[in-house]
C-alpha cells in the first residue's frame, strides 16, 4: 500500500505522527533537562528522572530510520530496494540502541 | 509545650513573638522588640547519634503536644507555634482540624528560616515563568497562590558500607553483541546523607531545594524558632526511617557500582552490603510550600527557607510541547531523508 503513495506523501504522513507521537518524548525531555539542571547531582531523585532517555532514543531513532528511508525511496526512485536496504540498517539501529544502553 | 508558648511572650509588652528570618530572631508583632535565640553551645545541634540495628536501645523521649493538627485531605500531622495558625495543611492545602495527643519523637536541631514569605513567592513566580512549554501566564497563576513555610522533618544518615557485587555489561566490538559478567568489592561512606521523615516530605524536596544542606548551620530545637511556623513532627523510630529510605539508598548503590564498574551498558547488577558506623539526626528543615491549581490540577512549588532554591511542579502548554515536537521532527527527518538519498547513489 505504501509502494502506491509518494515519498513526499510518506515523509508529510511521517512528519505528522511523528509530531503527535513525539508530545511523550519532548514532555520527558523537557523534565529529564529540568532534573539535570535543578536536581542535586548524584540524588536519587535525578537518578530516577534521568532513566527515562530510552523513551526519547526510540521515537528519534524510529523517525530516522522511516526518513532515510523514505530519503532512499525518493532519490532511488525504487522501492523495493529501498525497502531491502531499510531492513538491513534495523540491524545497525539495534546495535546502535544496544551501546547506547550503556550510556549513563 | 505550655512553657513553649509561655517563652514566645514578648518580656516588654507581654504581645505574642514570631520568629522573623529577616531578622533572623524572635520578633514582637505588638511593640517590634527582637530578641535573639543564640546560645554560646548551639554548635553541639551538630552531633549526631549513634545506631546499632543488632542491640535493641530505647528510643529518646516521645513528647506529647497540644495544638497539633491533622489535614483532612492527606493526613498530614502539623503543629502550629505561636501566631501562624493557617487553616490549611502546608503540604496539600486541604483543611485541617485540630486533633489532641499526637506524640513524636525528640527533634534535635533544626536551621531556621531565612527566606521571608514575599521573597519565596516571588521566587515561585520567577520558577513557573522560566519554564520551557509551559501555559502562557502560568506566573500570574502562581502569584495568586498561597504559601505556607514548614518546618519539615529530616533524618541525616552516615553509614559505611562494604559492598560485594555481581553484575554484567555489553561489550563491544565484533559484529555481535557480547555480554560479559563481572563482580568486585568497594567500600562506600554515606556522610550526612539527607532522608525524609515523613511520606508528606516527597524525595523530590530533598532533592530539588535542600541542596547545600550544611549540618554547620543547624541549630538546636527551640520553640521561638518555629514561632509563627507550621512543623511536622517526627514520627518515625531510627529502624522505620532506614527501611523508608532503603528504596533511595538502593538507587544510590547500584550508581556507586555502575561508576565502579566504568563499562558500557552495565545491567543486572545484585549485590550485598554490610552496614557499619551508622550516625543519624532527627532534624527539621525549613521549607516554603506554594499551592496553586491550573485547569483543575493541584501543583505545589517548593521553595528552600534556607537559600530560596526552588523547585516544583507545573502544567505543560500541549501547543508548545507540539511544536518543540514538530520542529524536531522536521530536523530528524530532513538529516534523514538527506542520509538516504545519499545511500542511494
Amino acid at each position: 500500500m505504501l509502494a502506491e503513495t509518494s515519498p513526499l506523501f510518506a515523509a508529510a504522513a511521517l512528519f505528522g505522527l511523528s509530531t503527535y507521537f513525539g508530545l511523550i518524548p519532548i514532555h520527558k525531555l523537557i523534565q529529564m533537562h529540568e532534573a539535570r539542571h535543578e536536581l542535586r547531582q548524584g540524588s536519587a531523585s535525578r537518578l530516577r528522572r534521568a532513566g527515562g532517555w530510552v523513551v526519547v532514543a526510540l521515537w528519534l531513532l524510529t523517525v530516522m530510520w522511516c526518513a532515510v528511508f523514505i530519503g532512499d525511496w525518493w532519490a532511488s526512485g525504487d522501492y523495493q530496494a529501498a525497502s531491502e536496504r531499510a531492513w538491513q540498517r534495523i540491524g545497525i539501529l539495534a546495535k546502535l540502541a544496544a551501546s547506547a544502553g550503556g550510556v549513563r | 509545650m505550655q512553657a513553649d508558648q509561655s517563652a514566645l511572650q514578648c518580656n516588654a509588652c507581654g504581645g505574642l513573638c514570631y520568629f522573623s528570618p529577616e531578622r533572623s530572631a524572635l520578633e514582637c508583632l505588638s511593640c517590634g522588640e527582637c530578641y535573639d535565640l543564640g546560645q554560646p553551645d548551639d554548635y553541639l545541634a551538630r552531633d549526631e547519634f549513634a545506631h546499632r540495628p543488632d542491640v535493641a536501645e530505647p528510643e529518646d523521649n516521645i513528647t506529647p503536644a497540644q495544638r497539633t493538627h491533622q489535614c483532612q485531605n492527606c493526613g498530614g500531622e502539623v503543629l502550629f507555634t505561636g501566631p501562624a495558625l493557617s487553616a490549611h495543611c502546608p503540604y496539600c492545602n486541604g483543611p485541617v482540624v485540630l486533633v489532641s495527643g499526637d506524640a513524636g519523637y525528640r527533634t534535635m536541631a533544626l536551621i531556621p528560616f531565612r527566606v521571608d514569605a514575599a521573597f519565596a513567592k516571588r521566587l515561585a513566580q520567577k520558577w513557573a515563568a522560566s519554564r520551557v512549554a509551559c501555559p502562557a501566564g502560568l506566573a500570574d497563576v502562581v502569584a495568586q497562590g498561597d504559601v505556607a513555610g514548614l518546618y519539615a522533618p529530616f533524618w541525616t544518615f552516615d553509614s559505611d558500607e562494604v559492598v560485594q557485587y555481581w553484575a554484567n555489561f555489553v561489550k563491544p566490538g565484533g559484529k555481535a553483541i557480547r555480554i560479559s559478567s563481572t563482580k568486585g568489592q568497594m567500600k562506600i561512606a554515606f556522610d550526612d546523607m539527607l532522608m525524609p521523615a515523613s511520606p508528606h516530605v516527597t524525595p523530590l524536596i530533598r532533592d530539588g531545594i535542600l541542596h547545600d544542606f550544611d549540618p554547620r548551620d543547624l541549630k538546636p530545637y527551640r520553640a521561638g524558632y518555629l514561632a509563627g511556623f507550621a512543623a511536622e513532627r517526627h514520627h518515625q523510630t531510627v529502624a522505620e526511617g532506614i527501611a523508608a529510605n532503603s528504596a533511595d539508598k538502593d538507587l544510590l548503590i547500584r550508581n556507586h557500582i555502575k561508576y565502579k564498574i566504568d563499562r558500557t551498558g552495565v545491567h543486572g547488577i545484585r549485590y550485598l552490603t554490610d552496614t557499619s558506623g551508622i550516625h543519624y539526626r532527627r532534624i527539621l528543615l525549613p521549607v516554603w510550600i506554594l499551592h496553586y491549581s491550573y485547569g483543575g490540577h493541584a501543583y505545589k512549588i517548593a521553595v528552600s527557607g534556607i537559600d530560596g532554591r526552588t523547585f516544583g511542579e507545573r502544567p505543560f502548554a500541549r501547543r508548545r510541547l507540539a511544536l518543540y515536537s514538530a520542529a524536531i521532527s522536521a530536523c530528524v527527518i530532513a538529516l534523514g531523508m538527506a542520509i538516504g538519498a545519499a545511500a542511494a547513489f
